[in-house]
């Protein structure tokens, strides 16, 4: 029990997917323009991880070394069209929102990445776990990442307005994809401050 | 240092007297593509068999999206298909009951996929009552500009003949610019085809 909550919380925090692996940075510079896009990127991804993870780790001795990457990327783009069709068809409102997001997870790396380091590697229990806590852990990342742009660039989280026009002008570069680069670089320079983690240079450490 | 490096890329090399024998080339070889030919047609099973059952759903909300579109539009979906309008770029097209309005399905290639755009004309004055936006998969935050208000409402009582020169908007050309040609490069076409052939 002990280890599986071990799987579960390292995705929170401790190898969060975006502050420390700095992995899917594709969706994530791409769009955390508003909370809600957040939020919406991160439950999507969660599934096709979970699925996937799931799937791959009950066929894992039966994958073939050689042909693996291929595999895994046509299992992880077939759970990205059912959840695209499915959603279509039965939640068109949710699908309103989500619906442009949904093609982008197919070349999320941090999902592949957890196809090769976790789940081709371990039980379907873990990977399970480990699938749901580095979702988690991607979708809270990206709803502050998405919050503090939406918050710096147009004054709103979440579409309510925090700071009206009258008292602030919106850093409109926070909307933009440099301003993506600029927020995601302050926010691992907090994280790495909280979590008290020091780095040492290259060339300091002998080229090591 | 140089050296090293030859001595190491030599020793790696592979022995030219390697034989396989039919068991290893069958795991080696075979096997690895035919599981992964076998994944692909499970995939692709799993695929169509998910299509089969959401197409018909999704169709309905496709055609549920034109009538609120409509009824945005217009106040009313009162509008009857018109059949045989052939005209390139035009999908659909629909009149109103009392001949006073038309509004059509037109597609314009936009930075992911097409756009599919809901265009609204009064035939009295010939101008655009204005346009929606059905279908759309350009990026979010920067293509999906052209699906807010701001943008829609340029179109409102432009006369169809000036709706080329509608502005795009700056940071989402590609999007802009596809909506606008779709709607430009159709609407005189259209009405003018109309009338030619007397049904309106």
């Amino acid at each position: 029990m002990a280890s599986l909550s071990i799987e579960f919380l390292k995705g929170l925090w401790k190898e969060n997917p975006i502050f420390r692996m700095v992995l899917g940075m594709c969706p994530t510079l791409a769009v955390t323009t508003a909370a809600v896009n957040g939020l919406a990127m991160g439950l999507a991804t969660t599934f096709v991880l979970i699925a996937s993870g799931i799937i791959i780790s009950s066929i894992k001795s039966f994958i073939p070394k050689k042909v693996r990457i291929p595999l895994y990327v046509i299992i992880i783009s077939t759970f990205v069209t059912i959840a695209d069709q499915v959603l279509a068809a039965y939640f068109p409102e949710i699908h309103k929102v989500l619906g442009l997001y949904i093609p982008l997870i197919v070349v999320n790396c941090l999902i592949l990445a957890r196809i090769e380091a976790f789940a081709s590697k371990n039980p379907i229990k873990e990977s399970l776990v480990d699938a749901m806590g580095m979702g988690l852990g991607f979708t809270w990342t990206l709803i502050v990442l998405a919050s503090f742009r939406e918050l710096l660039g147009a004054g709103k989280i979440f579409g309510f307005t925090i700071l009206p026009a009258s008292i602030y002008n919106p850093m409109l570069i926070f909307q933009s994809p440099g301003g993506a680069f600029i927020a995601l670089g302050l926010l691992i320079v907090i994280t790495n401050k909280i979590s008290g983690k020091t780095f040492v240079s290259c060339h300091a450490g002998g080229g090591k | 240092m140089g050296e090293d490096k030859k001595n190491i890329t030599e020793k790696k090399e592979i022995p030219k007297n390697i034989v396989l024998d039919n068991q290893s080339f069958f795991t080696e070889f075979v096997k690895p593509v035919l599981i992964l030919a076998l994944v692909a047609v499970i995939a692709g099973a799993s695929l169509s068999f998910v299509y089969d059952i959401t197409e018909e759903k999704i169709r309905e909300h496709q055609i549920e999206k034109v009538k609120d579109s409509l009824v945005d539009l217009f106040g009313n979906s009162d509008f009857e298909k018109l059949s045989n309008v052939e005209i390139t770029g035009v999908t659909d097209s629909y009149l109103s009951k009392d001949k006073a309005y038309l509004a059509y399905l037109s597609e314009g290639q936009g930075y992911a996929d097409k756009i599919n755009i809901l265009v609204g004309v009064d035939l009295k004055s010939e101008t655009l009552v204005g346009i929606r936006i059905i279908d759309i998969k350009d990026t979010p935050g920067i293509g999906s500009k052209v699906t807010e208000l701001p943008f829609l409402k340029t179109f409102e009582a432009v006369s169809i003949e000036k709706s080329g020169n509608i502005d795009t908007i700056s940071g989402a050309t590609i999007s802009s610019k596809a909506v606008i040609n779709a709607v430009s490069g159709t609407s005189v076409g259209i009405v003018k085809y109309l009338k030619s052939e007397g049904k309106i």
